[in-house]
């Protein structure tokens, strides 16, 4: 079964941050918020802390900013917002990605009918 | 928030400060503050707070050296020397705080304090506590931690201990390398 955990994180690498991007390209979202509704896409995330560490390049990458904003039930949030070129990546990546994708259903046969 | 709940979130915090011993200090401040961010806002969202909701949230964050080793590869650093971490780590396996390495016999060499980590500005007084009082914890756990890293890096590497390699000198300090975009 290692093939097939090397093959889920072969994909995930490259694929998620785009993820992180299109979701906040919907609106921010606190830390909390963002790495839950990632986690229930199980294919895409192991757990919920390793989304951290990418949160944490995408910041210093400046494709997302985050914004402290009081919550109403606890300690304040921090919020991730995109950036102006982090909305630019994930334009560049969409085009990309449906290239990409074409290119491979088409040789590994799994093209939609 | 009950003393047990807090002690396990301890552990915790202190289980990924360990694993990240290895990272640059501002990457191990980073990554143990925004865990501690992560475990307060959720914790603020259980009603009522339990042991086992809190155990939940950890849980859910998942094991520590998997975070670590995933921090690693975000960082575009080798994977671990050391016990290498399992891909795919399930989710539940958190860390219960493992033993604390030895103290030296001779006490500890002395090591600088990390620089303080740049605090984003905030809007509110209330902000600024809860923050405060996160990134304390964080550099509470950072602190105890050098410590006893220092203690150990004393026994491995004071007067030529045997659980190193010969003639293989100290690792350097690995630099901040981020995979370019």
């Amino acid at each position: 079964m290692a093939g097939i955990d090397a093959l889920a994180t072969a994909l995930r690498r490259g694929t998620l941050e785009f993820c992180v991007l299109a979701l906040l390209d919907r609106g921010e979202r606190y830390g909390v918020e963002l790495v839950r509704q990632l986690g229930k896409e199980t294919s895409l995330t192991t757990t919920e802390g390793t989304l951290y560490p990418l949160l944490s390049r995408l910041r210093r990458t400046g494709w997302v900013t985050t914004t402290w904003q009081e919550s109403p039930t606890g300690p304040p949030r921090r919020y991730y917002a995109l950036t102006r070129d982090g909305r630019a990546a994930l334009a560049h990546f969409r085009a990309e990605w449906a290239e990409y994708r074409d290119a491979v259903d088409r040789i590994v046969g799994t093209e939609p009918r | 928030m009950t003393d047990s709940a807090q002690r396990i979130v301890s552990d915790y915090l202190a289980a990924v400060d360990r694993a990240s011993r290895d990272l640059p200090t501002e990457r191990r401040v980073e990554l143990v503050t925004d865990l501690a961010e992560h475990i307060a806002a959720a914790r603020a969202e259980l009603k009522p707070e339990t042991e086992d909701g809190v155990r939940d949230v950890l849980g859910r964050l998942g094991d520590p050296r998997a975070i670590v080793a995933e921090a690693r590869v975000q960082l575009g650093l080798p994977s671990v020397p050391a016990g290498p971490v399992p891909a795919g780590h399930p989710a539940g396996a958190h860390a219960t705080g493992r033993a604390a390495p030895p103290r030296p016999p001779g006490g500890m060499p002395h090591r600088p304090a990390p620089p303080p980590e740049p605090v984003a500005p905030v809007r509110a007084s209330k902000v600024g506590g809860w923050l405060i009082a996160v990134i304390a914890v964080g550099f509470t756990v950072l602190l105890t931690v050098c410590c006893l890293g220092a203690g150990v890096y004393a026994l491995r590497y004071g007067d030529g201990g045997p659980a190193h390699g010969p003639g293989e000198p100290p690792r350097p300090r690995p630099t901040l390398t981020v995979p370019g975009r």
